[in-house]
């Protein structure tokens, strides 16, 4: 059923922050996939963008698109976690499962965390699926050796898409504007990740990857999640409002 | 570059901080003088109101 | 007759008064502004006359960079200021930090403008091209977008209180994310236009550097008399609104 209310906690159970995560991440995810309609679009919209992104680029024969691989996954990446954070805040907000969610005693930040941590999941869902058709239709080279490096790049990059989206979409959710405030407020301010995590993929796709260059990439991605978790952690007891 | 030509594009990077500045003052004190003038009408207005009370 | 009531208790004035005091308000940081003014004068009369001409292949179009630093800096100044505004009204709800946030943001925006118009004049003389995408103007350029969302917020909410808050929220979190972005765009690799817009040369003379402080100062001053200006005419605003709902 959509739109459910609440979780319910049992009274007088001593319930820590990790249980109550737990509780809410689950029902989050739970409802995303039980309409797994909300995966397939995405999926799709997803390697839409992909074979835009081959016709807009391949003007000349034999274009080697090699350098502009890592930019093309995650400006793919990017705009569908907008469309993502979009959807599935409207949906919240339509249903009023938040309002529901706010009369339990939780904490506010563990409902950010839990928030976070359902589109987290959802993102790396899809990325999971998207990537391996990426790497077939643009990357030439098998980079398994550097899979670990990859795959720190993804979820390092992913962490700041969604502790920046969550807070941001909980804000602009409230507004008249609504989905069309998000992306004017979310994209500058992804700018960042955008940069690091590009270069940090192409210089894997394109094998020109040295373990410092990308271990500074790598860094400032972690220092740009930790600095945003620790801003929303502040703030967001007021984004939620009343 | 030859410095007639520099001198112009210095000149108009100064002129144009100067002239945003100035333009910029005088919008706002067209602004306040503006909203000084309604401010006086509604208060002429709520005084006319009450003491005809 | 009662004297009329007002927010800030001012009594009324005559038309020529009222006049008068309109740009008596605006000049109501007359001494900021003076002094602004004669500090940004006596910046440009050092750097022309005083400093020495660049050595470098700038040449005299490095003498932008005495008003094109300062924009810059103020801008950033702007947004600190608001950053701090910002926090306060979420710890107090005070409307008075919401409203030098808004302006605040407002002047930044204004200034990091210039600091766009300046760098690309500067970088055509320098440069011959109008745009490249170095560090700096890059990074006011993301700088200039983010800022303005704060607006475009601002015009989607439409309960005051709300408004106040999320505007306070973003301003929070863009001035965090700008010196993020200012690295951020250093990672980038350095494109056909090797251009950092440092001062002349490798040390900046002693002379360089008095009147580069000076405009510094000047450029400071200027944004504390408009911020002085501006709150003045949206405390006018927001008396207008009171009295308008009093009368209904």
């Amino acid at each position: 059923m959509e739109g459910v209310a609440a979780p319910v906690v049992a009274p007088g159970l001593h319930t820590t922050m990790w249980r109550q995560l737990y509780v809410v991440v689950k029902k989050d995810v739970v409802n995303e996939l039980r309409t797994k309609e909300m995966l397939l679009s995405m999926f799709l919209f997803v390697v839409l963008a992909m074979v835009i992104f081959h016709f807009a680029f391949s003007v000349r024969a034999h274009t080697d698109l090699t350098y502009f691989t890592g930019g093309m996954l995650w400006v793919t990446f990017i705009f569908g976690a907008l469309l993502g954070l979009n959807r599935s805040f409207a949906h919240e907000k339509d249903e009023g499962c938040l309002d529901g969610l706010l009369l339990c005693p939780v904490d506010r930040v563990t409902i950010f965390l839990a928030k976070m941590i359902g589109n987290l999941i959802f993102l790396l869902v899809i990325q999971a699926l998207a990537v391996p058709v990426f790497s077939l239709f643009f990357v030439s080279r098998s980079y398994l050796s550097d899979l670990p490096a990859f795959l720190a790049v993804l979820l390092l990059a992913d962490l700041g898409v969604c502790s920046v989206g969550t807070l941001l979409a909980t804000i602009s959710m409230n507004t008249k504007a609504r989905d069309l405030l998000l992306p004017i407020v979310f994209l500058p301010l992804i700018i960042p990740v955008l940069i690091a995590a590009t270069l940090a993929t192409t210089a894997i796709f394109a094998q020109t990857a040295s373990l410092g260059s990308l271990g500074s990439k790598l860094l400032f991605l972690a220092a740009y999640d930790g600095i945003f978790m620790l801003a929303a952690y502040g703030t967001y007891d007021y984004a939620l409002g009343e | 570059m030859p410095l007639s030509e520099a001198v112009k594009y210095v000149a108009a990077a100064y002129s144009i901080i100067w002239v945003a500045t100035v333009i910029y003052m005088i919008a706002a004190a067209r602004r306040v003088t503006a909203l000084e003038r309604e401010v006086r009408l509604l208060n002429e207005t709520l005084d006319k109101r009450e003491g005809s009370r | 007759m009662e004297s009329s009531r007002s927010l800030t208790g001012a009594p009324a004035a005559s038309a020529a008064a009222t006049r008068a005091s309109g740009l008596a308000r605006v000049a109501s940081a007359p001494l900021l502004l003076a002094a602004a003014g004669a500090c940004l004068a006596l910046g440009v009369l050092l750097g022309f006359l005083w400093a020495p001409t660049d050595a470098s292949t700038m040449g005299f179009s490095q003498k932008i960079f005495y008003f094109h630093v300062p924009v810059a800096e103020t801008a950033l100044l702007a947004f600190g200021v608001a950053f701090v505004a910002s926090v306060l009204y979420l710890r107090t709800s005070n409307a008075k930090y919401d409203r030098l946030g808004m302006v605040s943001v407002r002047l930044g925006l204004l200034f990091s403008v210039l600091v766009m118009i300046t760098g690309m004049i500067w970088g055509k003389a320098a440069w011959g091209v109008w745009w490249a995408w170095e560090p700096r103007l890059t990074t006011f350029l993301v700088v200039c977008l983010l800022y303005a969302g704060y607006f475009v917020l601002r015009s989607s909410v439409e309960e005051e209180g709300r408004r106040a808050t999320f505007a306070a929220l973003f301003a929070i979190i863009a001035f965090v994310d700008v010196p993020i972005t200012f690295l951020a765009t250093r990672l980038m690799p350095a494109g056909l236009h090797p251009v950092v817009f440092t001062s002349s040369g490798a040390q900046m003379d002693h002379r360089d550097l008095i009147a580069f402080l000076v405009s510094m100062l000047g450029m400071s001053l200027l944004f504390v008399g408009l911020l002085r200006v501006e709150l003045a005419v949206e405390r006018l605003r927001d008396e207008l609104y009171y009295l308008k709902n009093r009368l209904g």
